[in-house]
């Protein structure tokens, strides 16, 4: 393996050593000098708590709650104390239910469980990986060849324009919104549902295919595109056969347009895409896992952290993201790996 | 003679009408909830919009602080060919770089809990700032990578060389020359895009905590952001009710008097993400970045 | 034949570009086109050839809209059966694809082959071994990048030739052909567009600022001459361009004037051992065909360093400053002495714009185009350039209209091609230095601001500064300097076998 390569790891390698360590110490800060303490006692919210016929998940009871304690005392926010009596409530629950099992938290209580749960978001996590990819170099693709189709006539414009800014919303939309809204129609729990809005959602899609774009766009500024404009290479942007440009090859993975202008932009665009999948690999965890948490899925890597960080087991909440960020570095080699393949290549190496 | 009726209207870029958009959908929406939200919601929602807009002021100054710091001690020590220096910057970055935002988040925001909890830290003002601190050091790395890829590509022209052979001190060359006289719109859509993300993380990571975290820490003890409005029951309910319309397509306009608090809080955060999006796309096709 | 003549306006905005009522080019000729570097050239024949991008400027050409221009017969015959080299080779080549793919791609797949029209632009086979590399930044070479390019032009014309395509109307236009070649490869190249062209008669421009091409024409190919129409672009006090006739005689009895400048022997202010490596190459110094230990710098003469491009000789002048770390390095350099153990630090604390200077040799990259021209000085932070008088008077003698605020006031990226190299060379001499480089100082500069070049060097000289050369232009400057003082650079190529841990520990 090449000099470059075993830079990259050693700097991986600190990196990872650093980070562990930090989290180590922390953890075990949090393991001699932390002792998580019961919530503080209100004796007001003992006295509503204690009250049997109240049920803390209905909605109906909790705004009534909220709203005699909102007519009892101006300073008191009564729909805070009613949300963290409920959260008291449940959290006595679910305390009793997984308190056998959580003695020692998820890691170091049961260690199998903890990589199993690991190598399932891992699976999840790869998927949407890559699917997002794709998914962003074919948008990012087609918005390229729609721009030098330049077909929009300007009575559809104002329209389209519409439609785009709407779809824009809900492309930018953080998914645990979609989420509830959807709720009625598809259970919020769902690992389906979930992978789905990984890759609509949060702006994700969006926000790399126009860094696709923008790669593309900027290529096609190039001297290199010119030089091939010069020698006659097909610059028909019209879809069909001729141009070559079919949808099975804007659809397909390598997108490949040989004898094309588009042959040259993409082949540099991609290589240089690469540089950003390893950003888009950090906001796809950070994503996901911030959907397991908002969706409540329950036994799924994202929610199990949040648990720990409820119960006060910061020592598993900072093993649990010393997993995550495992699966990050592992991403990032990867890539570095792709790239130093490329390097050999094109820069003559091999 | 016919009057010529069409007015003369100046110009504007992209990105400036796309400001005038976002001030505007903003403007319509605060006079909506102004005649139809009541009181102590309204006061909750907006108060959650500047807050949340602080915060993100908080965490962008601190990004560009953070960012100028770390690049100018990595370029300074390079050009001053001190090597140790050098690395250790880049490890220091390179930390940063390779922990994704939620982990590094999530560990603030332990943080800041804990800080919270043992009464270190009190006052909205404190909390708020933690929060912008928090979520600006999450980012902060991508300022520093714009400002250092822009040291690089003056490194790759004569440009570097012959401004210090001819006897240009080097914090002018990089501050003035480079940074300043060079780098302004790549900075300012850099701001713009990180306006964006701190948005988003904060949104997200607050209405996680709220929805999940302990009852130790109540959020009665965290100001209001969009975040933890959103995570409100009534909010909620909001957000679900536009399922409704699956099955009720006719209950549309209810959603905008009897589900206004949960909407407002989406739309506010939706709009902004989308709007400061198409800000920086613009920006950055006006100015070939 | 009617000559093919354009009117253009182009502009961004409201700014306007480039104004020109009569660029003229003859038909079945071929045309060489002068000008200093920023007034038009490149884009006036990209525009009229049909390569500028309609989205970007607002181009009108024979007063046509640039898309409506584009539709024209003229146009498509010029895309469809010309071909147009453009300069700069280094961003011309696709890094992704191999030279071979890309020299036989689109128009240029042919059954045609063309190793000779290689062999005959290398004087060699060693084309051979670049063929399937991919192109990067220094590998293959600039020079080699440039052959490669012109090659595809002439395998175009000999696939037209094939066709019997190659008309009077088929133009070729090559901007800056020689920008990277040494003389003979420049030779090597004319010689082979010229035996195609005395088969077929197509039009030729050649846009480039090597006036030494003309003494190579009257010299080599004198039957040429009525084929032949010199052109240079200038701008009028208003703003508009005016393509004018260029009378080579002036230039040939100017050169024929150039005499040795300078002392022959001064007081030695640098001293650069042979045998320095840098990059992986031994350097040294040859007076004449005779090794020298040293190459050394005098005070008030004029050392001109040659060898053919890509050996180092910008290495060398990065050495003298401490830009490159040298092995075996020992210089003296102005009383002070390095070796390899010295760092950047030290070079910054006693030499950088105290006792040397360098102009480098593209001041589109070296001065900062955002600045204005006060700015330039006023970051040198030095007390005799603090007021705009006083840069003023600085800056004076070398421009020929009177100077004032205004032109201290704009920005450097306004200013023409020739400005920016005088305010370059100005800046480099600021701090009175005793040794100056100068690299390449005549890049894209026209004849009038050749012969001004000249005269600054002089005085220059006269105030004993100790002046060191780097230029391609071996017949401007071979008169200029004393025989004894033009020094041959050779560099020996060393850890071959390591080549690639090398390049990967350095990249």
């Amino acid at each position: 393996m090449g000099q470059i390569m075993k830079s990259i790891l050693f700097n991986h390698l600190v990196v990872f050593l650093i980070i562990a360590g930090l989290f180590t110490g922390l953890g075990l800060v949090s393991v001699f000098l932390y002792h998580p303490e019961k919530a503080e006692s209100n004796p007001e919210m003992t006295k509503w708590l204690q009250d049997s016929t109240i049920n803390w998940q209905d909605p109906l009871h909790q705004a009534l709650i909220a709203d005699v304690l909102d007519l009892k005392s101006v300073e008191q926010d009564g729909e805070a104390f009613v949300r963290s009596a409920a959260r008291l409530k449940s959290d006595e629950t679910a305390k009793t239910l997984e308190q056998l099992r959580h003695q020692k938290g998820l890691v170091f209580g049961d260690f199998p469980d903890f990589l199993l749960k690991l190598l399932g978001f891992s699976f999840i996590f790869g998927l949407v990986l890559f699917i997002l990819v794709w998914g962003s170099q074919t948008l990012g693709l087609y918005r390229f060849i729609r721009s030098k189709q330049g077909k929009r006539t300007s009575g559809k414009q104002f329209w389209h324009s519409v439609y785009s800014f709407f779809g824009l919303l809900i492309l930018f939309s953080p998914g645990y919104l979609i989420a509830y809204m959807l709720k009625p129609l598809i259970p919020s729990d769902s690992i389906i549902l979930m992978i789905s809005l990984g890759l609509i959602t949060n702006g994700a899609l969006i926000v790399y295919s126009q860094k696709f774009l923008n790669l593309m766009n900027q290529e096609m500024d190039k001297g290199y595109v010119l030089a091939a404009r010069i020698r006659n290479v097909n610059e028909n942007f019209e879809n069909g056969h001729q141009s070559n440009l079919t949808w099975k090859a804007i659809l397909g993975f390598h997108k490949h347009f040989p004898g094309h202008i588009l042959h040259h932009i993409l082949l540099n665009a991609k290589r240089q895409y690469w540089n950003t999948v390893r950003e888009l690999a950090a906001f796809t965890i950070t994503s996901l896992i911030i959907l397991e948490m908002a969706l409540n899925i329950q036994g799924r890597y994202g929610y199990e952290l949040l648990r720990q960080v409820l119960y006060g087991n910061y020592a598993d909440v900072l093993a649990m993201m010393l997993g995550l960020f495992l699966i990050v570095k592992l991403t990032e080699v990867a890539i570095d790996f792709h790239i130093y393949k490329q390097k050999l290549k094109f820069e003559n190496w091999k | 003679m016919t009057p010529n009726l069409k007015m003369k209207i100046p110009s504007l870029s992209n990105d400036t009408k796309w400001i005038l958009i976002w001030l505007a959908g903003i403007s319509v929406l605060l006079v909506w909830d102004l005649v139809f939200l009541n009181k102590p919601a309204l006061v909750r929602v907006w108060l959650g919009f500047g807050n949340t807009l602080l915060v993100s002021a908080i965490s962008l100054t601190t990004a560009l602080l953070l960012s100028f710091t770390v690049s100018s001690w990595i370029t300074l020590s390079r050009w001053n060919e001190r090597p140790k220096l050098a690395r250790t910057g880049e490890l220091f970055l390179n930390i940063f770089r390779s922990v994704p935002q939620i982990i590094g988040l999530l560990t603030g925001f332990l943080i800041l809990t804990l800080l919270v909890t043992a009464e270190i830290m009190t006052g909205k003002t404190a909390i708020l700032t933690g929060f912008g601190v928090t979520v600006g050091v999450v980012i902060f790395y991508e300022f520093s990578d714009m400002l250092l890829e822009r040291v690089a590509w003056f490194e790759q022209t004569d440009f570097v060389s012959a401004s210090r052979t001819a006897g240009v001190p080097d914090t002018h060359l990089l501050f003035i020359e480079i940074w300043m006289r060079n780098s302004l719109p790549h900075l300012i859509n850099k701001l713009i895009s990180g306006f964006g993300a701190t948005i988003f993380l904060l949104c997200s990571i607050d209405f996680v905590l709220s929805v999940g975290l302990s009852s130790s820490v109540s959020p009665i003890n965290f100001p209001p952001t969009l975040g933890s409005m959103l995570a409100q029951i009534d909010s909620k309910q909001d957000i679900l009710s536009i399922g409704i319309l699956f099955t009720d397509p006719f209950y549309f306009p209810s959603l905008f008097t009897r589900h206004l608090q949960g909407l407002s809080v989406a739309f506010l955060i939706v709009f902004t993400l989308a709007c400061s999006f198409k800000i920086g796309n613009a920006f950055t096709r006006r100015h070939r970045l | 034949m009617k000559p093919l003549t354009f009117s253009a306006d182009i502009s961004v905005g409201s700014h306007s570009i480039l104004s020109i009522t009569d660029f003229s080019i003859e038909q079945g000729k071929i045309n060489v086109l002068f000008g200093e570097s920023g007034i038009g050239k490149t884009l006036i024949s990209k525009s009229i050839f049909g390569l500028t991008d309609p989205d970007k400027l607002s181009i009108e050409i024979n007063s046509l809209g640039y898309q409506d221009y584009l539709k024209t017969e003229q146009v498509e015959a010029f895309r469809k059966n010309g071909f147009f080299v453009l300069q700069e080779p280094s961003s011309q080549f696709n890094p992704s694809l191999t030279i071979q793919e890309q020299l036989n791609e689109a128009d240029l797949n042919s059954d045609l082959t063309e190793a000779d029209i290689l062999s005959g632009l290398w004087q060699s086979d060693q084309w051979k071994s670049l063929l399937p590399l991919y192109p990067q930044s220094f590998r293959p070479s600039g020079g080699e990048k440039q052959r490669f390019l012109l090659a595809m032009a002439l395998k175009k014309m000999d696939n037209l030739a094939n066709q019997n395509q190659l008309k009077p109307e088929t133009l070729f236009i090559f901007d800056e052909p020689s920008g990277s070649l040494d003389n003979g490869f420049r030779n090597a190249f004319l010689e082979q567009l010229i035996s195609r062209y005395q088969q077929n008669r197509f039009t030729v421009l050649v846009i480039t600022h090597d006036y030494t091409i003309i003494p190579w024409f009257k010299n080599h190919k004198s039957e040429l001459t009525s084929n032949l129409s010199w052109l240079e672009l200038t701008k009028t006090d208003s703003g508009e361009l005016q393509c004018n006739p260029f009378f080579p005689d002036e230039f040939i009895s100017w050169q024929k004037k150039l005499s040795p400048m300078g002392l022959i022997k001064g007081v030695a202010v640098a001293d650069l051992n042979s045998g320095v490596i840098c990059h992986g190459r031994q350097l040294s110094f040859q007076s004449g065909t005779k090794p020298i230990e040293s190459l050394k710098l005098k005070s008030g003469t004029l050392t001109y360093l040659k060898a053919p491009s890509g050996v180092g000789k910008t290495t060398v002048a990065r050495l003298l400053l401490g830009l490159y770390h040298g092995e075996n390095l020992q210089l003296s350099i102005c009383g002070y002495e390095f070796t390899s153990l010295n760092t950047q630090v030290d070079w910054k604390k006693l030499i950088w714009g105290k006792k040397a200077g360098m102009a480098f040799q593209l001041a589109d990259e070296a001065l900062n185009p955002v600045s204005t021209v006060k700015q330039v000085f006023t970051a040198l932070k030095n007390p005799k350039l603090k007021t705009n008088d006083q840069i003023l008077d600085f800056l004076q003698p070398v421009f020929l209209k009177k100077l004032d605020e205004a032109f201290l006031s704009g920005q450097v990226k306004y200013l023409s091609g020739g400005q920016k190299q005088r305010l370059n060379l100005m800046r480099s001499i600021a701090s009175e230095p005793e040794v100056l480089i100068l690299d390449e100082p005549l890049n894209g500069v026209d004849f009038r601001t050749i012969k001004m070049f000249t005269g600054i060097l002089e005085k220059l000289l006269q105030n004993g500064t100790a002046i060191l050369l780097i230029s391609h232009n071996e017949e401007i400057f071979d008169k200029l300097s004393f025989k004894e003082n033009q020094i041959q650079l050779k560099a020996d190529e060393l850890l071959k076998e390591n080549a690639f841990t090398t390049e990967e520990t350095e990249s």
